[in-house]
């Protein structure tokens, strides 16, 4: 095998050249179908495609039938015609397909073939035509897994960027809804595109993405996690600064509030930035539902992020250092569950967070049809023989299990594991240093989270900096009728989202 | 350049702050390491103090592993000079350090309660471990150490069932009087102002002593009966009060929350009145340069119980029973002041206090006459009741039972 071979420039007039460096290109590897045709007396032609990326049915019957049926009569005598106008005839007359370009230079040529089209190179001619009819087996359109909803859309991402660019297109029928797509990674040549409403959006911020993304240089883009990582403000935070879902509507939604979304070929999570603390504790359910409802679960939710952040460490502490806190029949029920315990509290509460983690992970990566024996294992050994046989204490089990289940409320799961991680550091101050080293660690995070940027956006706002009109929408949930404005946050070049709704007299 | 100094200056500041670190883990004690004080004991003996703590075993106390062999409570007796010795000597008889953080209860016995209670509640106060909201309790005819040896039924914790007694019995009864430390304390210190604590006595056989067979009976052998006020001039005991008298003291404090008692209808059989709100306003008059007290009582009560046949569901009647009821109330405050000021002479009703807030010029006029200042202050009662409801029947169908 030659290395030495340049698969780029201009392709040539000699077909057979072309078809041996194709073929050459890719090693001769055996996916890569060639079909000769020969059209009218002497017209020949090579189509080229890669078995599976392609719709083979609407190959055979549009574009193989289109050529074979009508191909012969229109090149009666090709001698009369220059292969240019012979595949402007082609193109134009007689193939059954709707998106074909001409190319010219081979590096556009290759890449075309392996995103899915066909390539049709003719005898005499330096440019080759590009059938696009990608068709390959693809997941369907389905629920939503990591984010559901009881009531709300069940439609979810999928892994091919164009339905999901459509999702998003059927929900904001819009002529300023822009879409921009870019090639990222030198080997992968993933498709990323960027959408967003060119009359809402800060355009500060579609440059700033495109600059980032254009920064990006990387050989390869598996996942929107990729991406995310290459462009946030800072990695020195466990919290997330870019938002991700596969649910449409919440993605339209952020498009609707001026934010842009940034979509992955080959992943179902959509990016969408700048994006804002409060946001991740946002559902798109809080939306569909009823105001009231909806501004309580949004509490139950900041209620749940300091369970899930406090409770051990505050457990420990206050069992270790404060003890007048406690009630004085709970604190002589907890020294009667200690009685047999043979490890000092924090421990106990690191062993329990341990097992959980542990046990969760297992039970994300354990096959599906043995994760009930490990569930069983996980809720007998965690829950009832740790207490019986003495290791920990029955309000420990309480502790662990009221945690993990608020670490589940907030929505986003990025937000939840940074909730876990600092959980394990609160639990350490809470150790060395009781409520006095729970408030230093709060202190600490309040600092860092007042100190993040989401694309140049302050991550904490609408609280600080303080914008009243975004906590209709943020801490809170007004009634639609009163959100009248787009969130400032993300500093909109159109704030008015809708006029004042009167309301029916009755 | 200007990078490099500014990280080197952050790094150093680090640096600066890690000594803070040094201080972790101070005072970091397991649940399991520390015996909870429940109850606290002191009794005069001789020169020397005993100090008597109530511990509790949690492992009695918890509902599953309780396997009710033992006592709930053990109780650790010490004969020490000083009152804060004994925290050392606890060491020596348990394994673990001895907690005063949930002490609920301090009883004091008669005998020190007499000599003085000053210089043990100094140690009581000045440690940072004990919280402030416990009750002070003095054991009439009784030293500490056995009114916290005997065991209760219910209540598995003594010390816990005094507490909760003293509570509801106060707020429900208005026939005790809780003070926590901290009141105590500022009450000792205040001008024109004595002090008076919930006594306790051991009713029964006391020589069941901290045994279990106390609890082996539905009759307990020797019980705990909250009785009345204890009487302080200074920090001295000297005297009681019995429960009739506790309430007018309340009345006159403006403490009670509720409290019940009888009144005599028409034919002289008792009426029961409940009293649901009580507000007492305390005013010091100046007539002719002489204080005077006035005590204003307003009271909304309701009738629980009839044994008279009056006739309930006319208007007459109860204004006439809202008459008598406010000539009880007056009378129990009369009496109870009687009794203060006649027999102790020891300002526990604050009308000293009352006077050097309002008038001070004229406080100190009269504190002059010394201790006897009570006896000549002219102190007026007054009391006005409403009637509320009289139940879900009217008149009492007792004088229509049929032969």
């Amino acid at each position: 095998m030659d290395n030495t071979i340049k698969f780029e420039g201009q392709l040539s007039a000699c077909l057979q050249e072309n078809e041996t460096l194709l073929q050459q290109a890719l090693g001769g590897s055996t996916d890569l179908v060639k079909k000769k045709l020969i059209l009218g007396t002497n017209l020949e032609m090579s189509l080229f495609f890669i078995d599976g990326l392609v719709d083979t049915s609407t190959l055979h019957n549009s574009i193989l039938y289109s050529l074979t049926e009508r191909g012969f009569s229109a090149f009666d005598e090709p001698e009369k015609m220059d292969p240019a106008q012979k595949l402007q005839i082609l193109k134009d007359c007689i193939l059954m397909a709707g998106d074909i370009t001409e190319i010219a230079d081979y590096d556009k040529l290759l890449h075309e073939l392996l995103s899915g089209c066909i390539i049709l190179l003719m005898e005499g001619a330096n440019t080759a035509l590009r059938i696009a009819l990608p068709g390959w087996e693809d997941r369907n359109v389905s629920e939503p897994s990591s984010q559901s909803v009881v009531r709300g859309p069940m439609e979810g991402f999928t892994e091919r960027l164009r339905t999901n660019t459509a999702l998003i297109r059927r929900k904001i029928k819009d002529r300023h809804l822009w879409l921009e797509t870019f090639q990222i990674g030198k080997v992968t040549q993933t498709d990323v595109a960027i959408m967003y409403l060119d009359n809402i959006v800060n355009a500060e911020i579609v440059a700033e993405v495109k600059r980032r993304l254009a920064k990006i240089d990387t050989d390869s883009i598996l996942e929107s996690g990729y991406i995310e990582e290459f462009i946030q403000d800072t990695a020195a935070t466990p919290f997330p600064t870019i938002y991700n879902s596969d649910r449409p509507d919440t993605i339209a939604a952020g498009i609707l509030e001026g934010k842009v979304a940034i979509l992955v070929d080959g992943t179902p999570f959509v990016l969408l930035v700048p994006s804002f603390f409060l946001n991740f504790f946002q559902s798109a359910e809080d939306y569909y539902q009823r105001a009231d409802i909806a501004t309580l679960l949004r509490f139950i939710r900041f209620l749940a992020l300091f369970i899930a952040m406090l409770a051990p460490a505050l457990y420990v502490a206050i069992t270790t250092y404060h003890q007048e806190m406690i009630p004085t029949t709970l604190v002589i029920s907890l020294a009667a569950q200690r009685e047999a315990v043979p490890f000092p509290a924090f421990v106990e509460a690191m062993l329990m967070e341990v097992i959980y983690e542990v046990l969760r992970e297992a039970g994300v990566r354990i096959p599906k049809n043995i994760g009930q024996a490990i569930s069983i294992v996980g809720t007998l050994v965690i829950g009832q023989a740790a207490v019986e046989a003495g290791f920990i204490s029955s309000a420990m089990v309480i502790i662990v299990s009221v945690t993990a289940i608020s670490s589940f409320v907030i929505p986003e799961t990025g937000m939840s594991i940074a909730v876990r991680i600092i959980r394990f550091a609160l639990m350490g101050l809470a150790a060395f240093m009781g409520l006095f080293g729970i408030l230093f660690g709060l202190f600490i995070i309040v600092l860092h989270l007042a100190g993040l940027r989401s694309f140049g956006m302050p991550y904490m706002s609408p609280i600080g900096p303080y914008i009243q009109s975004d906590l209709k929408d943020s801490v809170f949930r007004f009634p639609w009728p009163k959100l009248t404005t787009r969130p400032k946050q993300t500093e909109p070049d159109d704030v008015i989202r809708q006029g004042q709704t009167e309301r029916e007299e009755s | 350049m200007m990078k490099t100094l500014k990280s080197t200056l952050c790094g150093f500041m680090l640096i600066l702050l890690l000594p803070a670190l040094l201080s972790g883990c101070w005072e970091r004690r397991e649940l399991n390491e520390l015996a909870f004080v429940l109850g606290y004991g002191l009794d005069k003996e001789g020169d020397q103090y005993k100090v008597t703590m109530q511990v509790v075993v949690p492992a009695e106390i918890a509902t599953t592993t309780s396997k009710g062999g033992g006592t709930p409570v053990t109780v650790y007796e010490f004969k020490v000079p000083t009152v804060f010795e004994a925290l050392h000597k606890f060491t020596l008889m348990s394994s673990r350090s001895s907690y005063l953080g949930h002490i609920r209860v301090l009883v004091l016995g008669e005998e020190l309660a007499r000599a003085g209670i000053g210089p043990v509640l100094d140690v009581i106060t000045r440690s940072r471990e004990p919280r402030t909201d416990f009750f002070i309790i003095v054991a009439r005819d009784a030293k500490a150490s056995q009114v916290l040896r005997i065991l209760t039924p219910l209540d598995k914790l003594p010390a816990n069932r005094l507490f909760y007694s003293l509570q509801t019995s106060s707020e429900s009864t208005a026939r005790t009087s809780p003070v926590t430390i901290d009141k105590l304390i500022a009450r000792l210190v205040a001008e024109g102002r004595n002090v008076a604590l919930s006594s306790v006595e051991i009713v029964g056989d006391r020589s069941v002593n901290g045994s279990v067979k106390n609890l082996e009976s539905t009759v307990p052998k020797a019980s705990l009966k909250i009785h009345g006020l204890a009487v302080f001039k200074k920090d001295k005991l000297i005297g009681w009060l019995n429960e009739e008298e506790t309430i007018g003291y309340n009345y006159i404090m403006g403490e009670v929350k509720s409290s019940a008692g009888p009144v005599k209808g028409e034919d002289g059989k008792p009426i029961v009145m409940e009293a649901l709100r009580t507000s007492t306003k305390r005013k010091v008059k100046i007539i002719d340069g002489e204080p005077n007290i006035y005590i204003s009582v307003r009271a909304t009560v309701n009738i629980q119980a009839s044994q008279s046949t009056d006739k309930l569901d006319d208007d007459q009647v109860i204004r006439e029973l809202e008459k008598k009821a406010e000539e009880r109330i007056i009378y129990l405050m009369e009496n109870a002041a009687d009794q203060i000021i006649e027999k102790y002479n020891s300002d526990i009703l604050g009308f000293g206090q009352l006077i050097y807030q309002s008038h001070p010029k004229v406080w100190e006029k009269l504190k002059e006459q010394k201790e006897n200042y009570l006896k000549t202050l002219p102190v007026h009662y007054q009391a006005s009741v409403h009637i509320n409801r009289i139940g879900l029947i009217d008149k009492s169908f007792q004088g229509d039972i049929k032969e």
